[in-house]
């Protein structure tokens, strides 16, 4: 990076904290440091739901995925605008009737002591190590292309994070996501008209989405009900509605963001806006990888994204090979860029015949590219076992290094970081706040005044931003670390949201019921976890469905002696 | 009995508060929260009915 990326890079980062920090400076209630000042209105809420769900990860590997997959990955998001009404309709009023602080509060209130704190319990418990992820993420691919230090990456930008999150609060939190996702937005829209003007001279949109289509990637949506197809419009409907359900309805750094509404309508109306604009933020963000790709075939691509892990074996014993590969990838490239014309060329003089003879030829010449990468990561791997075969969170950001200008290469910088952050203070902010009212001020000091709780918040803000720093100074050591946070997601996510749906939807339950069908529920996942093999994220419906089954059956045998059910959604 | 601790008050049933103007959408031609519900229900559909044409057409 040029000095003028790095002047961009930090200038606004650091800028958008400062102002962040300065906007909200001074004394704060318990209330204004946890749900701001309450004066929020509805497209800031939305614009901040939107912050902490879009990570860095978001930005990275999702045009990474438009490269190698196509726009299929856009059915996972098909769940979440029902996934929204429902917690609009249902879950929000009773938060706002209820003026909790914490989603856990709720269940507290709605059953007892010991539900709220195994409800609260593991949310920290997921959220985090998630939070170490957050900021690991971004760190491990910007640290590996740039040549910059690992651990001085994670340690500078957790603690920027820190420093704002833990001075300003929640209102800081959703003052500095408006302008992030404002350098978020304007950086990938900047992006994709540089991508547009970077395409060969003569080739219009419409030839790069004929291109683009003809190697199958804008099949957005899939209705087959096969299951093993990883992207359907029924799982993604299903999986998606019973994910997102969990994470914007029970996951306090989701609940936190839009609690801060003036109102239930601006709250209501934030939610809202996110079911409508999320479909199309993903399908803009999946078509520029798509548009990555069709670039990628007018220029010669790397063999493998990750630069630097080839560079580093190819200075020693697979050097011979992977060079060989190189020569073969760029042999197989510059065929299949000569068929490519030729198929647009006959579609451009109406000869169909010629042009789908050509293109066939072009996608044998793809599928030939693609077993020369496979090989490529298979030499790699042998090489080097510790070297990640996956490179799809490389391709942008070697797309915007090798071929964008100086300054914009800077900005795209910050919108990842901006992605990092912005979720991360959204995390800290609500670990810390779950910390201080579900188990602070509930167990350990009842009776202090609001000042002492807004220290004390700080301090286990502070604390949380310290752990998932030091987590991610570690994270190296665990094996393919993004899945096994995702599992862990997955295998806890199902039982917090039954505790939630029988605390809504089901006013006879009471709270011992509840407790231990959630903990029997608990264990009957671990089992099942540990003995079958389906994919993570049924865990999320059969926990869920256990917590529900488990907790009707134990009330009937407890009878009414552990029911009472002061609010749910039917009451 | 056990008492419930002190931020852990039962809320009591009852009926909800009365609706206020602030309780509606306040948005043009959506006047009721199950207009502003169907509307979303309509995007994603249109959303998804786009991206099957956009595929479609470049096939």
């Amino acid at each position: 990076m040029s000095p003028l990326d790095y002047l961009v890079l930090f200038g606004t980062l650091v800028g958008i904290a400062a102002y962040g920090i300065w906007r909200t400076r001074g004394a704060h209630s318990l209330s204004t440091y946890f749900k701001g000042d309450q004066t929020t209105r509805w497209m800031v809420i939305g614009i901040s739901v939107m912050a902490t769900q879009a990570s860095a990860i978001t930005f990275m590997s999702t045009p990474g995925q438009g490269y190698e997959s196509g726009l299929g990955f856009v059915q996972n998001y098909f769940g979440m605008p029902l996934a929204l009404i429902i917690v609009a309709a249902v879950f929000l009023p009773l938060y706002r009737r209820l003026d909790v602080y914490t989603a856990y509060e709720f269940l507290g209130r709605r059953f007892d002591a010991k539900t709220r704190l195994l409800g609260a319990a593991l949310f920290l418990l997921m959220r985090g190590l998630a939070a170490g992820i957050t900021i690991y993420a971004p760190a491990i691919v910007l640290s590996t292309v740039f040549g910059w230090r690992l651990d001085a990456t994670i340690v500078l930008s957790g603690l920027l994070v820190i420093v704002y999150t833990v001075t300003g609060g929640s209102r800081a939190v959703t003052l500095t996501q408006k302008y992030q996702l404002a350098l978020i937005f304007g950086g990938m829209v900047l992006a994709f008209i540089v991508l547009l003007a970077r395409l060969p001279a003569g080739l219009t949109l419409t030839d790069a989405f004929t291109v683009a289509g003809g190697f199958r990637k804008l099949e957005a949506v899939n209705f087959s009900f096969d299951v093993h197809q990883r992207y359907t419009f029924w799982s993604g409907l299903l999986g998606g509605l019973f994910l997102s359900l969990s994470y914007f309805g029970t996951d306090q750094s989701q609940v936190q963001r839009y609690l801060h509404g003036a109102s239930l309508r601006e709250s209501r109306l934030g939610l809202m806006f996110n079911a409508v604009c999320k479909i199309p933020m993903q399908f803009f963000i999946l078509l520029l990888g798509a548009l990555v790709f069709v670039f990628y075939q007018f220029e010669q691509p790397p063999v493998f994204f990750n630069e630097v892990a080839w560079k580093a074996q190819a200075d020693h014993a697979a050097g011979p090979r992977l060079r060989a590969l190189a020569a073969d990838f760029a042999a197989v490239h510059a065929e299949k860029q000569q068929l490519i014309h030729a198929w647009l060329d006959a579609q451009h003089a109406g000869n169909p015949p010629a042009a789908a003879q050509a293109r066939a030829a072009a996608i044998a010449a793809q599928a030939h590219s693609e077993a020369i990468r496979t090989e490529t990561r298979s030499v790699l791997h042998a090489a080097d076992p510790r070297t990640s075969t996956n490179d799809s969170d490389y391709i942008f950001i070697t797309f915007v290094i090798d071929h964008l200008p100086h300054g914009v290469i800077g900005l795209l910088v910050a919108v990842i970081f901006a992605a990092a952050l912005s979720s991360k203070a959204s995390e800290l902010n609500a670990l810390g706040a779950t910390t201080t009212i579900d188990f602070y001020r509930h167990v350990v000091r009842r009776d202090a005044g609001d000042a002492h709780y807004v220290t004390a918040s700080k301090w286990f803000t502070a604390l949380w931003g310290l752990v998932a720093v030091a987590f991610a100074l570690f994270a190296h050591l665990v094996e393919n670390l993004i899945q096994a946070v995702n599992i862990l997601g997955s295998v806890f996510y199902g039982v917090v949201l039954g505790l939630f749906l029988v605390a809504f939807f089901l006013g006879r339950v009471g709270g011992t019921a509840v407790f231990w069908a959630a903990v029997a529920g608990q264990i009957l996942v671990f089992g099942l976890y540990f003995t079958l093999n389906i994919g993570y994220l049924w865990y999320n419906l059969i926990g869920c469905a256990a917590c529900v089954l488990f907790s009707l059956f134990l009330q009937a045998f407890i009878g009414s002696r552990g029911a009472a059910a002061p609010v749910t959604a039917l009451s | 009995m056990k008492h419930p601790p002190p931020h852990d008050k039962p809320a009591t049933r009852g009926p909800d508060p009365t609706p206020v103007a602030d309780d509606l959408p306040g948005l043009p031609w959506l006047h009721r929260w199950r207009a502003v519900y169907l509307f979303v229900l309509g995007c994603f559909a249109l959303w998804v009915a786009l991206l099957v044409v956009f595929g479609w057409l470049f096939a």
